[in-house]
């Protein structure tokens, strides 16, 4: 099939035309809104190019807690995927929290082993190698909201915190202390409390280390 | 008797799109499997469409198993169960089967090209897609690919128009074309530091929009709403639908040919492969029908195939005299590729008491709505108990504000105000303007929702000195879409007049065949 000079301009603008159109319509609103993500991701600008949101982490997840981020999605949280951020893993942790694979067996993370390009790290389950890599977020406590702070003792989320005694101390009549140093971010905490709105809740993004 | 093979690549097709529908499927299985609510999960979910979607992977997964645990005979074998729920993820994009990674090549080039590397992680999952398109040319396209239903699809619907006389057209675009759509998709990627051809590939839509429909499907099942979250769908499912209709009525078959990046690699690296059509020219009687059923627009007849052919054998199908033939074009270096991409394994790498009660209706859920709006320095978090309340009983709305930089907490008077939103943007207020009840921080409500519906919740308060009104949208039990009239009506409209138009056609063809 030959074309003269006319027809491949023509062809060429079609595909153009085309290719605006869907990314025009694929392409989100708004800014980036700062996830919570699978543990062992890489710094966001790199897990966004390396991910092809394949959603195989979703699939191998045990707790289910990994979730294609969509408008829908989020709806619930008031988070709206930013630019870029549409297909991509997710976690809610209200909705459900990270286990670290816990009750799993193996001795990786369940995400990381599934994840075909690296965006996710292949995480070993060992206590250290978790505090090491793992950097979901932090644990960020409300006194104004939290019970043990102002009415009764409850320690709920010291007792869901997988590094407890480390990541989420007791203080006094159990009012959880969190040390950054040491919270990953999986979020247990944030599903368990009991209060509404949360008096324990993950910032998410990169923990702070010493 | 001639064999088919079209059958065979239907079912392939058939066979992978039910794959890649069941994977989320498979996923959820295994969760409620070991959190040990699968029975409770059975039992809520019997009689409905997600019920048939559990059993199912069950039924998939249970194929020659013996139904027995810990010696007894008749339990569930939860443990060989779940190990084989683990042997598919993903989708036709990248998938893990039977610990195999297997990805997309066009997944791996944009993933490469934004993050400016490559990984060994990615390079093992592309060994054995890149290995068998270089043996067997581009049968991604053909045999796996869902976009391969479409085509199909759009082919029948383009017979229906002509039959209706309403004569679809037919542009020709360059098979050059997706060549450039590649290049610059890649460069984009690039340059950004973001994928974007994953927006317009079939496969990946595909999978990435099954994966959204099951997750919000068994999300609010969980929670006893049964109808299919059609709005969880996203802009990908749009772009298919506008595929099929200008397949059918513009341009046919024009994505394959001129416009997919991925195809156009997948050509790349078929262009030398081992499986090809070959003719013999002596039993060849030059007419034509195979140039004609060639969904590529090549030429088989006159041997024009090129690497752009992608092995789909409906020339051969389409051949009177058996003159094509598909085989190994060199034996040993077929045989060589094809022990390199067996000899390739992906697996390359190898709660402390957590009960998981999320699925017990009596254990006090806390609520999964928490919106959150910013009014100067306030932050206001608005939450719901529960997160999706169902019509007429009465539920709580707790609001919090303060102020996260000093944790001081706000103290004014808050008043709420509901309303359900009808059609075209029609309000109807039931309830308020009422004064909060102050609880410690908190600032309560308890409404109670008439019907099933979308309602907007209405917050006044002053804040600085300045009264602010914030709306919080909130849906109550399981409303039908507004949509769905519409797509009623559309559908029969569009019933009416196929059936009208083609009772016409018939009655005018007897009409002048009659005298």
């Amino acid at each position: 099939m030959s074309l003269n000079r006319r027809e491949f301009i023509q062809n060429a603008a079609a595909a153009a035309a085309a290719l605006a159109g869907a990314a025009a319509l694929s392409r989100p609103a708004a800014a980036a809104s700062n996830p919570v993500r699978p543990p062992g991701a890489r710094a966001e600008g790199e897990f966004l190019a390396l991910c092809i949101r394949c959603g195989r982490c979703g699939d191998a997840c045990p707790n289910q807690a990994i979730q294609t981020f969509t408008k829908e999605a989020g709806r619930r949280f008031s988070m709206v995927p930013g630019r870029g951020e549409e297909g991509t893993p997710v976690i809610f942790p209200r909705l459900q929290a990270c286990s670290l694979c816990q009750s799993d067996k193996g001795d990786v993370l369940r995400c990381g082993e599934a994840c075909p390009t690296g965006a996710l790290r292949l995480v070993k389950k060992e206590p250290e190698a978790v505090q090491a890599q793992v950097e979901m977020g932090t644990a960020v406590v409300d006194k104004n909201l939290c019970f043990s702070y102002t009415t009764a003792c409850c320690g709920v989320c010291i007792r869901a915190c997988p590094f407890k005694g480390r990541a989420l101390k007791a203080g006094m009549h159990e009012t959880p202390v969190v040390d950054p140093e040491f919270c990953v971010g999986c979020g247990l905490c944030e599903r368990v409390c009991v209060r509404y709105p949360q008096a324990i809740s993950i910032r998410a993004g990169r923990r702070v280390t010493a | 008797m001639k064999v088919r093979v079209w059958p065979l690549r239907r079912a392939v097709q058939l066979g992978v799109l039910f794959a890649i529908l069941m994977a989320p499927v498979l996923a959820r299985y295994e969760h409620y499997m070991s959190a040990r609510s699968y029975e409770k999960m059975e039992k809520a979910f019997a009689g409905r469409a997600v019920g048939v979607w559990l059993k199912a992977a069950e039924g998939l997964l249970g194929v020659g198993l013996r139904w027995e645990e810990g010696g007894v005979v008749g339990r569930r074998p939860r443990k060989r169960l779940i190990e084989r729920a683990r042997n598919l993820y993903g989708s036709a994009w990248s998938a893990r089967v039977f610990g195999l990674s297997l990805t997309d090549l066009l997944a791996g080039f944009e993933s490469a090209a934004a993050s400016r590397g490559l990984r060994a992680v990615l390079v093992t999952g592309l060994a054995v897609p890149l290995l068998l398109t270089m043996l067997l040319g581009r049968v991604y396209c053909a045999w796996v690919c869902p976009m391969g239903l479409v085509s199909a699809l759009a082919r029948q619907l383009r017979r229906l128009l002509v039959f209706l006389e309403l004569k679809p057209l037919s542009v020709e675009l360059s098979r050059a074309d997706k060549y450039a759509v590649l290049a610059v998709g890649v460069f984009a990627a690039a340059l950004t530091g973001l994928p974007l051809l994953h927006h317009l590939y079939p496969p990946a839509i595909v999978g990435r929009e099954s994966h959204a429909l099951f997750q919000a499907w068994f999300d609010r099942s969980e929670a006893e709403m049964f109808s299919v979250p059609w709005q969880a769908l996203g802009a990908g499912t749009l772009l298919l639908g506008l595929l099929l209709i200008i397949e059918a009525a513009v341009v046919p078959g024009f994505w394959c040919r001129a416009l997919c990046p991925g195809g156009a690699l997948y050509s790349l690296f078929g262009r030398f492969r081992l499986l090809r059509v070959t003719r013999k020219k002596a039993a060849c009687i030059d007419c034509d029908l195979c140039d004609r059923a060639c969904p590529m627009g090549l030429q088989p007849m006159s041997d024009k195939t090129g690497m752009e052919c992608d092995n789909c054998l409906a020339c051969l199908d389409a051949c009177p005299t058996d003159a094509l033939k598909v085989g190994f074009v060199k034996k040993v270096g077929a045989a060589a590729v094809l022990l390199a991409a067996l000899g390739v394994s992906a697996s390359a790498h190898h709660i402390l008491g957590i009960p998981h009660y999320a699925y017990d209706k009596e254990w006090p859920q806390a609520p999964v709505l928490k919106l959150v709006e910013k009014v100067g320095e306030w932050e206001v978090q608005f939450t719901g108990y529960p997160g999706r309340p169902k019509p007429g009983v009465r539920a709580d709305v707790t609001v919090y504000v303060w102020d996260p930089a000093t944790s001081a907490v706000y103290d004014g008077s808050i008043r709420l105000e509901a309303a359900q939103v009808r059609a075209l943007g029609g309000q109807r207020t039931f309830f308020g303007p009422e004064e909060s009840r102050r609880n410690g921080t908190l600032h309560k409500f308890s409404v109670t929702y008439p019907e099933d519906g979308n309602y907007e919740l209405t917050l006044h308060l002053t804040a600085g000195g300045v009264p602010s009104t914030l709306r919080f949208p909130l849906v109550v039990g399981d409303p039908p879409s507004p949509w769905r009239p519409l797509g009623l009506g559309t559908g029969a409209f569009v019933m009416f007049f196929v059936a009208a138009r083609a009772v016409r056609i018939k009655r005018a063809r007897r009409q002048r065949t009659a005298p």
